[in-house]
C-alpha cells in the first residue's frame, strides 16, 4: 500500500468529512465477499451497486437499507461512456456530501469496471480519502476451477474484442484468455454472438494454433448450489451456440520451447532445478553444458 | 429477503447451514417456505432457472411493497 492509499485507509476509519471505499462481491452470490468489503458495505452511509444478480442485489439491500442500483444509469444513454460519467458523477455527488460512500460492485471492482477506477481517481483529485478494495474476479475462480496456475507457463488476458481490433501480440506458449466473447463486437448492450462474429475471432487464433487445439469455455459459478459451466472443445469444433454473454475462452499453452540455458547459467540456477523446472533429460544437460 | 435467496445466502455464509444442505438438500429445502416452483428451480441447479425466480421473488416484493399511490411502469418484451 503506498502512503497515500494508507493515509486513505486511516482516514476513512475515522469521521466522515466524505470519503469513498470501492469494492467487489466477487461472483458467487454472498460466498466470495471479504470480510473487509463487507464491512464497508453495513457500514457505510450510502451503498451503490452496479450488480448483474438479483440475489446478490438483494443480499446488499439486506446488509445496508442504503443500497441504491446504478442499473438505471443505462437506461436512455447513448453510449456506455455516457454512463460510465453519468455513474462516477452520481457516486461523487454523495461523496462531496461528506457521506461515506460504498460502491458495490461485480466480481473485481478494478477489473473490466470503467466507473470505479475513475471515481477512487476523482475523489483523490478532489481532496477526499479514497481506496478500492480487491475482489474475487471471474480469472480468479478460473484458475480455481480449470486448474491453472498462471505462474507455471505465464498467463495472457484479454478482452476478446480488444484483442482483435488492437490486433494484440501474445505469445502462445503461455496460457490465454479472452474476456467477453459473448459480446464480441458490441458497442451496445447485449446483443447474442453470432458465428459471424466469432468466426473473425477463430480466424485470428488460427494463425497461430492449430485447428486441433483445445478450448475451454468457461463460465464461473454464480449461485453456491451451482457448478460452474465448463465445455471442452477445440478450434475446429467450437461454434457461437456454446459460448453465453457471460462466457470466457480459455486456450492452454502450446507446447514448450527450450529454456534459454544462457541466461540460467548467468542467473546462477543449479543444473537439477533447470532439470526438474523444464523437464530436461541428463543428456540435454550435458549436450547444452550445464553441470 | 425472500425465502429463495436466504436459502442461498446460508448456503454461501453459514457453515453448519452449508453442511446440512450438502448432506440432506431436499430435507433442507423442504423446511425452508418454499414455493413448488422455487423448490424445483433448486433442485435443478440451473443457474438461469435461479436467477430468473430471484427476479420474479423480488418483483412480488416490489409489488407486495406499493401504496395506492405507487405508479408503475410495465414494459414488456416479446
Amino acid at each position: 500500500m503506498s502512503v497515500v492509499e494508507a493515509d486513505a485507509a486511516a482516514s476513512l476509519s475515522q469521521e466522515s468529512s466524505g470519503a469513498l471505499v470501492v469494492v467487489g462481491v466477487g461472483i458467487k452470490l454472498a460466498a466470495q465477499t471479504s470480510l473487509e468489503a463487507k464491512t464497508h458495505i453495513e457500514t457505510a452511509d450510502k451503498v451503490f451497486y452496479l450488480v448483474t444478480d438479483p440475489g446478490t442485489e438483494l443480499w446488499l439491500q439486506s446488509l445496508n437499507p442504503t443500497s441504491e442500483s446504478l442499473q438505471r444509469f443505462y437506461e436512455g444513454r447513448e453510449s456506455r461512456l455516457v454512463t460510465y460519467l453519468d455513474i462516477t458523477d452520481h457516486i461523487l455527488a454523495h461523496v462531496r456530501k461528506k457521506l461515506n460512500v460504498c460502491a458495490v460492485f461485480y466480481g473485481h471492482p478494478g477489473i473490466f469496471v470503467f466507473p470505479s477506477h475513475r471515481a477512487v481517481a476523482r475523489a483523490r483529485m478532489e481532496g477526499f480519502p479514497a481506496i478500492m478494495l480487491p475482489g474475487i474476479s471471474a480469472e480468479d475462480c478460473l484458475f480455481a476451477d480449470l486448474g491453472i496456475d498462471p505462474a507455471r507457463y505465464g498467463c495472457q488476458s484479454f478482452e476478446a474484442t480488444d484483442f482483435l481490433i488492437f490486433d494484440r501480440a501474445f505469445d502462445a506458449r503461455s496460457s490465454l484468455i479472452l474476456w467477453q466473447v459473448g459480446v464480441l463486437g458490441e458497442v451496445g448492450y447485449k446483443a447474442a454472438l453470432t458465428q459471424g462474429k466469432l468466426d473473425v475471432l477463430l480466424q485470428r487464433l488460427s494463425r497461430v494454433y492449430p485447428p486441433e487445439q483445445e478450448v475451454v469455455v468457461y463460465e464461473a459459478a454464480r449461485y453456491p448450489v451451482c457448478d460452474p459451466r465448463i465445455v471442452r472443445t477445440t478450434l475446429r469444433d467450437i461454434s457461437a451456440d456454446m459460448i453465453s454473454s457471460i462466457s470466457t475462452l480459455f486456450l492452454p499453452p502450446l507446447a514448450q520451447t527450450a529454456p534459454n540455458l544462457d541466461a540460467a547459467k548467468r542467473l546462477g540456477i543449479p543444473a537439477d532445478f533447470i532439470k526438474r523446472r523444464f523437464e530436461l533429460s541428463d543428456a540435454d544437460l550435458e549436450r547444452l553444458g550445464i553441470n | 429477503m425472500p425465502a429463495l435467496n436466504d436459502l442461498l445466502v446460508s448456503v454461501s455464509t453459514d457453515a453448519n447451514f452449508a453442511r446440512r444442505f450438502r448432506e440432506n438438500a431436499p430435507a433442507v429445502i423442504a423446511g425452508a417456505r418454499l414455493s413448488a416452483i422455487e423448490e424445483s428451480v433448486l433442485l435443478s441447479r440451473d443457474p438461469r432457472l435461479i436467477q430468473s425466480s430471484l427476479q420474479a421473488s423480488a418483483l412480488k416484493e416490489s409489488l407486495a411493497a406499493a401504496d395506492g399511490e405507487t405508479v408503475w411502469t410495465v414494459v414488456v418484451v416479446l
